[in-house]
């Protein structure tokens, strides 16, 4: 029953996060997660930082390009934004750690059904980018250099690429296989 | 030349719980020794590849490398993370995660450069003659199959003249002519060899002396390789072999 209504409160956030606008609410909400976090505090911290400043980045940067070039305002999105961001990845790895998600949809089949999926995809590409890590680690004799690091990167994310799209392609044949859509 | 002390190592899962992957494990290489390292479905097979070759530090025990403990002080040292990379080279088990060159020739010759040896075209040429890939030499190696492209990552390991070979699964992704090719070119190689696998059609051949790792992550066997290989209640009781009522 805990991990049911953590569930609830952190899919009601979500939609509030997700629909006030204010710069000022967001971030005394995200103060109040930050105290709600305790000792895990700064774990959480860095975890949501790293989780988002890539894509953060890329966002920001577009953006402030374009609305140069076009003469907007922007600083109000920029931050709004990047605040929403990180505060929606600090709330999911706050809950990811204080809830059972197995037991928190255990209500539904089809919801226990699809977290087993995506779990076991999530546990895969876990490994396999573990690998890409130490594979290069184990290779690096003394340094690698910008244009091996670029290689390697680029490398990297056509894998990904490429293997989500043979998974879901398989996966979605497998759930038909057992009759997952009925049709 | 390798030697493991009291080797403990776990890992943590998505819901915060304690995955042990290996318990308690002691072992000796010598040099020039061919070891199998068997072992079920989730035994540490990987996980122990990955700590003798320096990319995992266990949390418990200790590892001599040449009588110098490894540990994250001494792969700091640069001149000794040097010979370290260069003498133990390792085999992943999937090659898609090693191979990020843009030609099979860079590819090869990444860890030559690196070296700064003088006669890099002239290797990279030999080792591919050896392993029939010289044809694709400017092909990217992604555009390559699973055994190709782990002839390609072979190639460019033993290039480097290693001292240590680890492999994990290597028959994994190649069909049966050329896994025979492949353990017909190990058993002449002299190096200091492990190889990981739960195959036992294929260990047979693949060196003189086995570790066999229990389901429980600990060390269940240490000997003889033929002898284990014949001994059928050891093999059920590793899981390594079935019997069927019929
Ligand atoms: N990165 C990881 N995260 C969580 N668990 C892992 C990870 N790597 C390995 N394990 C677990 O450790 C155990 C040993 O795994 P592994 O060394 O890959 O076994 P093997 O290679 O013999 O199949 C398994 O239970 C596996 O699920
Ligand atoms: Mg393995």
């Amino acid at each position: 029953m805990k991990d049911k209504l953590f569930l609830l409160f952190y899919a009601a956030a979500v939609i509030v996060v997700t629909s006030y606008h204010n710069i000022m609410f967001l971030a005394g909400f995200l103060v109040v997660m930050f105290v709600l976090s305790g000792a895990q505090f700064l774990l959480l911290f860095r975890k949501a930082f790293f989780a988002v400043v890539f894509f953060n980045s890329i966002i920001s940067v577009s953006y402030l390009t374009v609305s140069l070039i076009q003469g907007h305002p922007w600083a109000q999105y920029i931050v709004l934004i990047n605040l929403r961001v990180f505060l929606l990845t600090f709330m999911g790895f706050f809950i990811i750690n204080r809830v059972n998600l197995f037991k928190a949809l255990s209500f539904s089949s089809t919801m226990t059904f699809i977290l087993v999926l995506a779990g076991s995809q999530i546990l895969t590409f876990k490994k396999i980018y573990d690998d890409f890590a130490f594979a290069l680690k184990s290779r690096v004799i003394k340094r690698a250099q910008t244009k091996d690091l670029h290689n390697y990167i680029s490398s990297m994310i056509c894998f990904f690429l490429n293997k989500s799209v043979n998974n879901s392609r398989e996966v979605t044949q497998a759930m038909r296989s057992r009759g997952f859509f009925g049709d | 030349m390798i030697k493991l002390q009291n080797i403990s190592h776990s890992f943590t899962g998505s819901q915060n719980e304690h995955i042990p992957a290996l318990k308690k494990i002691n072992l000796e290489i010598k040099e020039k020794e061919k070891v199998v390292l068997l072992g079920t479905n989730g035994s540490g097979k990987s996980t122990l590849l990955k700590i003798l070759n320096g990319l995992i530090y266990p949390e418990d025990g200790k590892y001599f490398y040449k009588s110098r403990e490894l540990n994250r002080a001494a792969l700091k040292d640069r001149e000794f993370n040097k010979i370290f990379r260069k003498e133990v080279v390792f085999l992943f088990q999937h090659p898609d995660t090693m191979i990020f060159n843009p030609t099979v020739y860079d590819e090869i010759a990444f860890g030559l450069r690196q070296l700064k040896v003088n006669d890099v075209d002239e290797k990279v040429r030999h080792w591919s003659e050896k392993f029939s890939i010289a044809k694709y030499l400017n092909t990217p190696p992604f555009r390559l199959s699973g055994g190709e492209k782990q002839k390609v990552c072979l190639a460019a390991l033993l290039c480097l003249e290693p001292e240590v070979l680890l492999l994990d699964e290597p028959s994994a992704n190649l069909d049966p002519r050329t896994t025979g090719w492949l353990i017909d070119f190990l058993q002449e190689l002299p190096l200091t060899i492990i190889t990981a696998t739960h195959n036992l059609h294929l260990a047979r051949d693949l060196g003189e002396k086995t570790l066999v790792l229990s389901e429980h992550h600990e060390m269940f066997y240490q000997g003889d390789l033929k002898a284990f290989l014949d001994n059928k209640e050891k093999l059920i009781a590793a899981n390594l072999l079935h019997v069927n009522r019929h």
